[in-house]
């Protein structure tokens, strides 16, 4: 895996987006979190962003608009959707907009970890 | 009958009196002239005591000087006797007048008591023709005595009677009482008691009949009218529909009130002495019973009943409600009313409303009337009703949570999530080569506060979801609502929708903290969901409390959404009335019932902007309350 590699999380719930930090804290990549679509796409090193990890459902934007949204603005860093409610019409959005990952809540980080460093890898 | 005036009388009785003295003095007649004297005492006999003895002694005075003036100075023999038999003749009579003048004024007297009495004396001849007809029978018959004399008296007053036997006592006995019936003049029938006594002659012949007798027609009427409403009284007793009886209850005062000290309330004093309450009520004693009270016990005859008590039909449990009774008849009111359980005669239990009056007009408590209501039926049927309205809203509850199961599953997904990271990260801080026990450290902390979050959660759901009895106790209102909002707060975040709150409940509510926090989540979810077709604009609601009154508290769920649709806000509370397309129809008609059942009251309303409110409020508690029942830290 890449050091110094940019990999944001957005999950409006903040203990789940703390946990997902710490996770890939403790295993060596550094995350910035945010509590917002919004948040994320105001970041001024979004450019960079080499990883994105959302939760699907989040008041305002939601997971799968920012991911439209980042497409729209020619930011194509891999998105990995988490969701609470893995419904089949949600799955095959994800799938048509071009989600890398889809990934049901509660999530096991250590494959969430598998899929980034593979995608970060390819 | 004329009367001659008293100065002609006495007048002519002087001439007399002098005519008499001048031939006595001055004829030389042969004779006791003065006997004649006895003529001017006869003519003044009617005018009184006083003037008869007025007149003999004048008379006997003239008749004394006309001897001294004529015969003194040669007093003859002759002259003397003669003297001394005129003296004789006026004092006899003297003597007859004033006893002839006794004797007429008692007869008038007896004349007057006939005519002053009430009742009616009529005298009749052997031919029944009216000798005497007094005032009181010309009052009570209308006829006059000189229409009535000389009448024969059955027909002119029509009378009726048993001829034979009055016959037969006149006849034996010579006299008869009993009842009578004529007509007055004017036709109306008369009742009589009468009396007849049989008059005879010096020699004992009968010769008619003296009667005396007294209007008894308006006693006769009223004794009537008092029997013919005892039948009444008495068929309304017997044939009510619910149990009555009476009951002598003389001994149950002194019985219960022994020893009771006058400055403590007699109901408290009994509370705490119930045999002596149950032996007061075991001194009472059934006097009569209606038909529904024979039924209500289980008995066979009255029989079984009239002349017992009925201490082992009342539960001792019941006592103090009979200290009651009898605390509350003590203190003077006339009626007390309990609800309270007996054991029939056939072995049923039965719950009844028991109400005793004290009869007006008995002595001390020798006659009350007892009613009793048998509400067991109705009591069942309420115990029924309220075990299904708690079916249902448990059914309403369950059904409640199947709506918000995706909300619920996400919130438990939520820290689940959280505590599976920050194991996994803990494995990787320890598995370093040097571990990183600060790190460790912190991952513990925060898999046992989501640990705790999810609990919350869990604890939420279940809460709602248990079927209890509803239950009443002091609620922490604003608990309540944050416990409400925490459960909907995915499905209001999921939408887009803000929840504000305003306001906090200064007064104690008492209620079912379950069903209460029912209603709330409904109309919360109601309101988000009104607001999920309203495209982009604000997606507010607002949740308020206002406690600015004392005896009840109102909470307002307030949205933005589409409002309802003409007449809605009146109906929406109808069960099967929804206005959502996957909607039973049934959440708000539970809501009502469960406001209502606690005292309160529910209504809905269209804003005048946009969106609609829908209000409830519950009875404050009064602080005392509260705090009796607050439990003690």
């Amino acid at each position: 895996m890449r050091t110094g590699s940019l990999i944001c999380v957005v999950d409006d719930d903040e203990e789940v987006r703390d946990s997902v930090g710490t996770f890939f804290r403790s295993a060596g990549i550094k995350v910035v979190k945010f509590a917002a679509a919004e948040e994320l796409l105001a970041f001024p090193d979004l450019a960079t962003m080499d990883f994105l990890i959302t939760d699907l459902h989040m008041p305002g934007m939601n997971g799968l608009e920012l991911q439209r949204e980042l497409r729209r603005q020619g930011n194509h860093a891999p998105v990995i959707l988490m969701t609470a409610f893995p419904t089949a019409e949600a799955r095959e959005e994800a799938k048509r907009v071009g989600i890398a990952a889809f990934v049901a809540k509660p999530t096991d980080p250590e494959m969430l970890l598998e899929q980034v460093n593979a995608l970060l890898a390819a | 009958m004329s009367v001659t005036p008293r100065p002609i009388l006495v007048a002519l009785a002087a001439a007399v009196a002098l005519g008499v003295f001048a031939i006595d003095y001055f004829s030389s007649l042969d004779g006791a002239i003065a006997v004649l004297h006895v003529a001017a005492i006869l003519l003044v006999a009617p005018l009184g005591r006083r003037s008869v003895i007025v007149a003999g002694l004048g008379t006997a005075f003239l008749t004394a000087a006309a001897f001294i003036g004529d015969h003194l100075d040669h007093p003859t023999e002759g002259a003397l006797s003669r003297l001394v038999v005129s003296l004789v003749a006026i004092t006899i009579t003297t003597l007859l007048s004033l006893r002839d003048r006794s004797t007429r004024t008692t007869l008038g007297e007896q004349a007057r008591i006939l005519e002053l009495s009430h009742d009616t004396v009529i005298i009749r001849d052997r031919d029944e023709v009216i000798l005497h007809w007094n005032d009181g029978a010309e009052r009570l018959y209308g006829w006059s005595r000189e229409e009535a004399l000389g009448e024969p008296c059955n027909t002119l007053l029509q009378s009726s009677f048993l001829s034979a036997e009055v016959a037969t006592a006149l006849e034996t006995v010579g006299q008869w009482s009993g009842e009578v019936i004529r007509t007055r003049r004017d036709g109306t029938r008369l009742v009589l008691t009468s009396r007849w006594l049989l008059r005879r002659d010096p020699e004992g012949r009968p010769i008619g009949v003296i009667e005396s007798s007294t209007d008894v027609t308006e006693q006769r009427r009223a004794d009537a009218e008092r029997h013919a409403s005892e039948e009444r009284y008495r068929t309304i007793f017997e044939a009510a529909g619910f149990a009555t009886w009476e009951s002598d209850w003389s001994q149950a005062l002194d019985l219960a009130a022994e020893g009771a000290p006058s400055d403590e309330s007699l109901e408290a004093w009994l509370a705490a002495r119930p045999e002596q309450v149950q032996t007061a009520i075991g001194s009472a004693v059934i006097r009569n019973v209606n038909r529904a009270t024979i039924e209500l016990f289980g008995a066979a005859s009255k029989e079984d009943l009239i002349g017992k008590d009925l201490c082992g039909c009342y539960l001792p449990e019941c006592t103090p409600e009979f200290a009651h009774i009898i605390a509350v008849l003590a203190g003077g009111t006339d009626t007390a009313e309990i609800e309270t359980r007996l054991r029939t005669l056939d072995g049923r239990i039965a719950d009844i409303v028991l109400r005793v009056t004290v009869l007006p007009g008995c002595e001390g408590w020798s006659h009350m009337l007892v009613m009793a209501f048998d509400v067991t039926e109705r009591n069942e049927a309420r115990a029924r009703l309220e075990q299904t309205s708690a079916e249902l809203a448990h059914a309403a509850r369950i059904s409640m949570l199947g709506e918000l199961a995706a909300s619920i599953a996400h919130e438990v997904n939520q820290p689940l999530t959280a505590i599976i990271n920050y194991g996994k990260s803990a494995r990787r801080w320890l598995a370093r080569p040097e571990p990183d026990l600060a790190e460790l450290s912190e991952c513990l902390e925060k898999i046992i506060s989501n640990g705790t979050r999810a609990g919350d959660v869990v604890g939420r759901v279940r809460s709602l979801a248990r079927k209890a009895t509803p239950q009443t106790e002091p609620l922490d209102f604003d608990d309540l609502i944050n416990d409400a909002i925490a459960l909907i707060q995915h499905e209001a975040r999921a939408l887009d929708v803000v929840i504000r709150r305003s306001g906090k409940a200064y007064s104690t509510i008492v209620g079912d903290r379950i069903q209460i926090q029912q209603v709330l989540v409904n109309l919360l979810m109601n309101g988000i969901q009104a607001m999920r077709d309203i495209g982009a604009h604000r997606r507010e609601l607002c949740v308020s409390i206002d406690a600015s009154r004392s005896d009840h508290v109102r909470v307002e769920v307030r949205d933005c959404g589409t409002g309802f649709p003409d007449g809605g806000a009146m109906r929406i509370f109808e069960p099967f009335f929804t206005t959502k397309q996957e909607g039973m129809g049934m959440g708000l008609s539970i809501c009502r019932s469960i406001i209502e059942a606690q005292g309160g009251r529910i209504e809905a309303s269209n804003n005048v902007g946009a969106g609609a409110t829908v209000a409830f409020t519950l009875p404050a508690v009064k602080a005392e309350w509260a705090a009796e029942r607050e439990p003690i830290s």
